[in-house]
């Protein structure tokens, strides 16, 4: 294989493959990338592959010119490392032979040490991959904004449910991404173009953060496909083979019945300036800590107004005075862990914000537009 | 008091109680009741005025609101007890440095070496007594005796506001006449095997020849003679830095069967679980500890997204990480169990609020139910008195005492 490429086109490729390159592994071919130039015509292509047999990734980049088409096995670490050391160069060299690797700049000649190329696990394409399952075409900026608002409330401790990552459920037209860490919960809607089959997953948490990243122009669409035990995205994928191709292991277990957790009608409903409330919330954390986690709000219908309080034994204590909006129902004082709340806000992109509440020990409900819905256990403030 | 140790124990009276009279005026004088009010709420603390009509900790407020109607059933406020508790505390700690806590009301106090700076330990403990009142409100009973079961029996003499000083030569005339129940570790089961044996005032059992104790009740029967005789070795130990709350058993035999295993890992967690809620405490972190026949040890361990006090919560991570021991996985795959223990560790203090769960509220309501009645029934009646089905353990209070029984 030889091939000259565009070093900052290379550079974001690698960057990408090695967010799913195995760190620590019984094979060391799984810390390798695996490069593949290919020559159809005149246009050249260098595809990158790499997986750490959770999640695989494939990345195709066509500013390359190949000169000997072939495949490579490269240690991805060392690769990344002198792609991007080498930044005076525009262009790089690549050529390879058996398990030995040559990178040429204009004064520089590395020789890398890989594996053959032949021993690095089959990674299918999209069709291979997607055959027997059930479908979908979503927009990339609409599903970056799926994750984008659910994710954060992902678990990131083990549980004894299913909620390490996100639930992805597809009903007909209907999209929804429900995530909760067993204390909150976010969940996320959208609507597709086409009816198609219903599908429910669990899709690990890394994958999805891999695959915001892989999202670029948000109009290029996507091909979501799930089976019992994978899913896979692919980027453009009417464009022959598709530019970017992720499959991941799904989670297996069950998910909480978050259905039921969604409060239905609220006695209290306050209307909020997002941007007053979140920095109101984010001051009255200053005074809480590991312990004393818990901001007070005091709603009073009266006057229409919110007294946040915290307070850390032997610190000291906070407060701070929000005008409501709007505010139905009576009094109210209940407690939320406020990073529960700075997290919701940051993620609601209307300026104002509906909060409903029901009772000091019942969830709050926020919401913003008909799409998005977020569920927040209170704390007990005794 | 001269040669020897002065030891104190402090002991608040009705400490909930009088937390609660204290801030409500319109409590002062009426028998009060802390405690759940559900129907199969427990109480935790009595007023000395409902201790008249009967009514006691590890009662159920049922059963406490039948022998007093008029009571004020009051709802726990643990994050104000603790306040008063550390305030109590900080007081403890500037007559000493060897402060031991006991739980949240109760506390050793080893004042041995601070004679020269506060004069002698009855002093002191005066002095305790009256910065306690005037700096919360609230009274205290103080024992005064040159070790910790002394002291804790003579804290017990007086109460409520009292003072009492057991001098070391007065020990044999303080000690002789009581019951046998107020040695510690005589439940009622031990008072009726040694009743049996016509041993019924402390001055019985050390009337009798420790070889007969020994030859009776074994190690117990040891423990039994030097506490009549007023003898305890044991140190004031400042475990309030406490970084973990841990039990293990070594077997005489290795244990060859997981179950049999598991139950002594639950009977552990519930140990566990137990001293935790007593010192008021929430873990993070849940460790076991398995040593094999060849002394090989290895250690599992997981942590809470949540800081939790409930047993079951404990037994689940527990259970979890020796089933993944002992089901393969790393290292693992079972064999013969030489030593189990479990334990607790990353230990916070439960702040101005707890987190609630979505999915676990009703759980986790009927974990805490569960957890306040069976601390109750063990305050009351010994450990083992009641344990959950699956635990498994010797019976009688041996078990309290021999090393590693």
């Amino acid at each position: 294989m030889k091939v000259l490429c565009d070093r900052g086109a290379l550079l974001d490729a690698i960057n990408l493959v090695s967010g799913v390159v195995a760190s620590r592994t019984p094979r060391p071919q799984l810390t390798c990338v695996k490069l593949t130039a290919q020559k159809d015509g005149q246009a050249g292509r260098l595809t990158l592959e790499a997986t750490d047999a959770e999640i695989s990734m494939t990345l195709r980049s066509e500013r390359v010119d190949v000169e000997e088409p072939g495949a490579a096995l490269v240690p991805a670490d060392k690769l990344q490392q002198i792609v991007r050391a080498e930044e005076n160069e525009p262009t790089l060299t690549i050529e390879s032979e058996d398990d030995l690797t040559h990178i040429r700049g204009a004064d520089a000649h590395f020789q890398l040490r890989g594996f053959p190329a032949s021993e690095f696990p089959e990674v299918p394409g999209f069709d291979t991959l997607a055959k027997g399952m059930s479908t979908f075409t979503i927009r990339a900026g609409s599903l970056v904004e799926l994750v984008r608002r659910t994710l954060f409330a992902a678990a990131r401790e083990n549980s004894r449910y299913a909620i390490n990552g996100v639930l992805v459920k597809r009903d007909g037209k209907k999209l929804e991404f429900v995530a909760t860490d067993g204390r909150r919960l976010a969940l996320c809607r959208d609507s597709l173009a086409e009816d198609g089959a219903a599908v429910t997953c669990i899709v690990p948490s890394k994958a999805l953060v891999t695959l915001s990243k892989l999202v670029d122009d948000p109009d290029e669409a996507v091909a979501v496909g799930v089976t019992d035990n994978r899913i896979v995205f692919g980027f453009s994928p009417e464009d022959g083979g598709g530019r970017a191709l992720l499959a991941s292991n799904l989670v297996e277990g069950s998910f909480p019945p978050y259905e039921d957790v969604i409060p239905k009608g609220h006695d209290i409903k306050v209307g909020f300036d997002r941007d007053v409330l979140a920095s109101a919330v984010r001051r009255a954390a200053l005074l809480t800590n590991e312990e004393s986690r818990g901001v007070r709000l005091m709603f009073s219908s009266g006057d229409k107004k919110l007294e946040l309080s915290s307070r850390v034994p032997e610190m000291g204590e906070a407060r701070i005075d929000v005008d409501l909006m709007s505010m139905d129902g009576g009094d109210l004082e209940i407690g939320f862990n406020p990073g529960f709340i700075t997290d919701a806000l940051r993620v609601i992109d209307d300026p104002q914000v509906l909060l409903e509440l029901k009772a000091p020990n019942k969830p709050g409900l926020l919401r913003s537009g008909n799409d998005f819905v977020y569920v927040v256990m209170p704390v007990n403030l005794q | 008091m001269n040669a020897g140790r002065a030891i104190l124990h402090v002991d608040m009276d009705a400490f909930f109680a009088s937390v609660e009279q204290l801030d409500d005026p319109e409590l002062k004088g009426r028998p009060v009741l802390v405690g759940g009010t559900g129907r199969r709420g427990v109480v935790a603390a009595a007023s000395y005025e409902a201790r008249e009509f009967g009514c006691r900790s590890a009662q159920p407020t049922a059963v406490a609101l039948r022998l007093c109607p008029h009571a004020v059933v009051v709802k726990p406020r643990g994050s104000r007890y603790r306040e008063l508790s550390d305030r109590v505390f900080g007081i403890l700690g500037d007559f000493s440095p060897l402060v031991q806590p006991i739980s949240v009301d109760e506390a050793f106090v080893d004042v041995t070496g601070s004679s020269s700076l506060f004069g002698p330990a009855v002093e002191i403990a005066k002095s305790i007594r009256a910065r306690i009142k005037a700096e919360t409100g609230l009274t205290a009973s103080v024992g005064v005796a040159p070790n910790k079961f002394l002291a804790k029996l003579a804290s017990d003499l007086d109460k409520p506001d009292g003072l009492t000083v057991i001098e070391p030569d007065k020990v044999h005339e303080k000690l002789d006449p009581l019951p046998v129940s107020r040695l510690w570790g005589v439940g009622p089961a031990a008072e009726k095997s040694l009743a049996r044996l016509g041993l019924r005032t402390i001055g019985d059992i050390r009337g009798t020849p420790d070889e007969t104790l020994v030859a009776r009740f074994g190690e117990f029967g040891r423990h039994l003679a030097r506490l009549a005789r007023g003898e305890d070795d044991r140190p004031v130990h400042t475990d309030r830095e406490a970084k973990s709350i841990s039990h293990e058993q070594t077997f005489g035999v290795d244990l060859e069967d997981p179950d049999a295993v598991r139950s002594v890992l639950l009977g552990q967690c519930e140990d566990v679980g137990r001293r935790l809620r007593k010192h008021g405490r929430l873990a993070r972190t849940v460790t076991v500890k398995i040593r094999f026949g060849d002394f090989q040890t290895i250690t599992r361990s997981d942590s809470f997204g949540e800081a939790t006090d409930a047993t079951e919560a404990i037994w689940e991570a527990a259970r979890a990480l020796f089933d993944g021991w002992a089901q393969g996985g790393s290292g693992g795959g079972f064999r013969p169990v030489r030593l189990i223990g479990a334990g607790v560790s990353h230990l916070t203090e439960p702040g101005a609020g707890r987190q609630m769960g979505l999915f676990e509220a009703e759980r986790d309501e009927k974990r805490a139910r569960v957890d306040d009645l069976t601390d109750a029934i063990t305050a009351k009646h010994g450990k083992g008195a009641i344990r959950r089905a699956g635990s498994w353990r010797e019976k009688g209070g041996k078990g309290m005492w021999g090393p590693g029984s």
